[in-house]
């Protein structure tokens, strides 16, 4: 039996050397562990640009959603003062065709006017409103949406089209139908 | 026996002889040899951990920044809805009073110091009109929302307020602002409309620059002011 042990004993003499690693081995391991990480860097790179996206995306889509509101609203109005036609002042804004036509108002504005394609909206420092601001004082801050209203005319139907212009050639695009018919 | 105890005696481990001979050519790393692999090493971990640490700040600032999107798309939302669908306060809904809600007859808002608005607003579990009030509370920065009790129509005795938006968000500002004709009922009066700003940012400091956002949309009144006349 301790015959036994001490043969094994004396056969596991270490005397084949133990090589460590050699700096090229560990260059590598250490330039595969790099490229593992620049990997995962760059896609969360890619992740918070994206998010940044998804946040002007927002803000653009909230913005076309209160272009078609004041659409809505002028129409509504012609409705209740109940003097003029269900359209007026909503007529003259077709003919889109990329930053050319169309029609602009901010958020108080009751009519809309020819769309100027160098206006962009400032959120205004007092209020913080998203406005146009013809001369703007250093505390106003400048975005880079623009906003058209693209207004198309049918048989007691107004298509409604708001576009929201911003930074790289980016757009969001709001569509709606507005009829002449109430309860 | 007596051979047995022998070799125990003999194998203990304290009595082993070491089996590894050093080889007397294996002399080791050199000093500069040491050196230079430990300055490739430390010039190496420290672009990793750079990056490691950079992704988890950017991973950390893009789950605030949803927070932050989730926070203020739910409030601005619901605030919207709630908002269109006002009824103007003109005293024809059962039990109440002109001006119950707005302080004001037959007004379909009032909006309180640019930052708090009284309405009808529609209860839709109820299947009834109640007071609504939405403000910012200027202590914890956060958009809360307060009704009536069923069936009441009072401004004075709103019930305890629900929050909008998380703790999760700093809400810097709320604005509202009424256009068009709010008082109803009158002949030649147009419709009014609402626009809410909000202005947000993330509670977290962990990150830098603090996420942030700046949202308004508008909503128009969807119950006509006055019935239409051709």
């Amino acid at each position: 039996m301790f015959r036994k042990i001490d043969n094994k004993t004396k056969d596991h003499s270490a005397t084949a050397p133990s090589y460590g690693f050699t700096l090229i081995e560990t260059l590598v391991a250490i330039m595969m562990v790099s490229i593992a990480f620049l990997g995962i860097y760059s896609a969360t790179a890619k992740y918070a640009q994206q998010t940044k996206q998804i946040k002007d995306i927002y803000v653009a889509s909230l913005l076309g959603q209160e272009g078609i509101e004041i659409v809505r609203n002028i129409r509504d109005g012609n409705w209740t003062l109940g003097t003029g036609n269900w359209d007026d002042g909503l007529t003259s804004c077709s003919g889109c065709s990329g930053q050319t036509n169309g029609c602009m108002a901010q958020y108080d504005d009751t009519s809309l006017s020819a769309y100027d394609s160098t206006k962009y909206l400032y959120i205004d420092d007092g209020n913080s409103f998203y406005k146009y601001i013809a001369s703007p004082s250093g505390s106003d801050v400048k975005t880079n949406y623009r906003r058209q209203i693209c207004i198309d005319s049918g048989s007691d139907v107004l298509h409604v089209t708001v576009n929201v212009f911003w930074t790289g050639g980016r757009q969001t695009t709001i569509k709606e139908d507005l009829y002449n018919w109430k309860w | 026996m007596k051979n047995i105890f022998k070799n125990i005696k003999k194998y203990k481990p304290f009595n082993r002889a070491c089996p590894v001979k050093l080889s007397p050519f294996n002399g080791g790393l050199t000093m500069v040899e040491l050196l230079v692999t430990l300055a490739i090493f430390a010039v190496l971990s420290v672009s990793i951990i750079n990056l490691f640490t950079n992704s988890i700040n950017a991973q950390s600032a893009i789950l605030q920044n949803q927070q932050l999107l989730n926070d203020s798309g739910y409030a601005v939302e619901y605030m919207h809805k709630a908002i269109r669908m006002a009824y103007r306060d003109d005293g024809t809904l059962s039990g109440s009073k002109a001006g119950d809600c707005t302080a004001t007859a037959n007004n379909n808002y009032n909006v309180v110091g640019g930052d708090s608005i009284y309405f009808l607003g529609y209860d839709n579990i109820l299947g009834q009109y109640k007071c609504l009030k939405f403000y910012l509370d200027s202590t914890t920065h956060r958009i809360m929302m307060q009704q009536s009790s069923d069936f009441t129509y009072g401004n004075a005795d709103l019930a305890t307020a629900i929050e909008l938006t998380s703790s999760q968000s700093k809400v810097n500002d709320l604005n509202f602002s009424v256009t068009g004709d709010n008082v109803g009922e009158v002949i030649g009066t147009t419709q009014p409309k609402v626009t809410i700003m909000l202005d947000m940012e993330s509670n977290n400091k962990r990150v830098s620059p603090i996420p942030k956002i700046v949202i308004q949309t508008t909503a128009s009144q969807r119950n006509l002011n006055t019935p239409y006349t051709p």
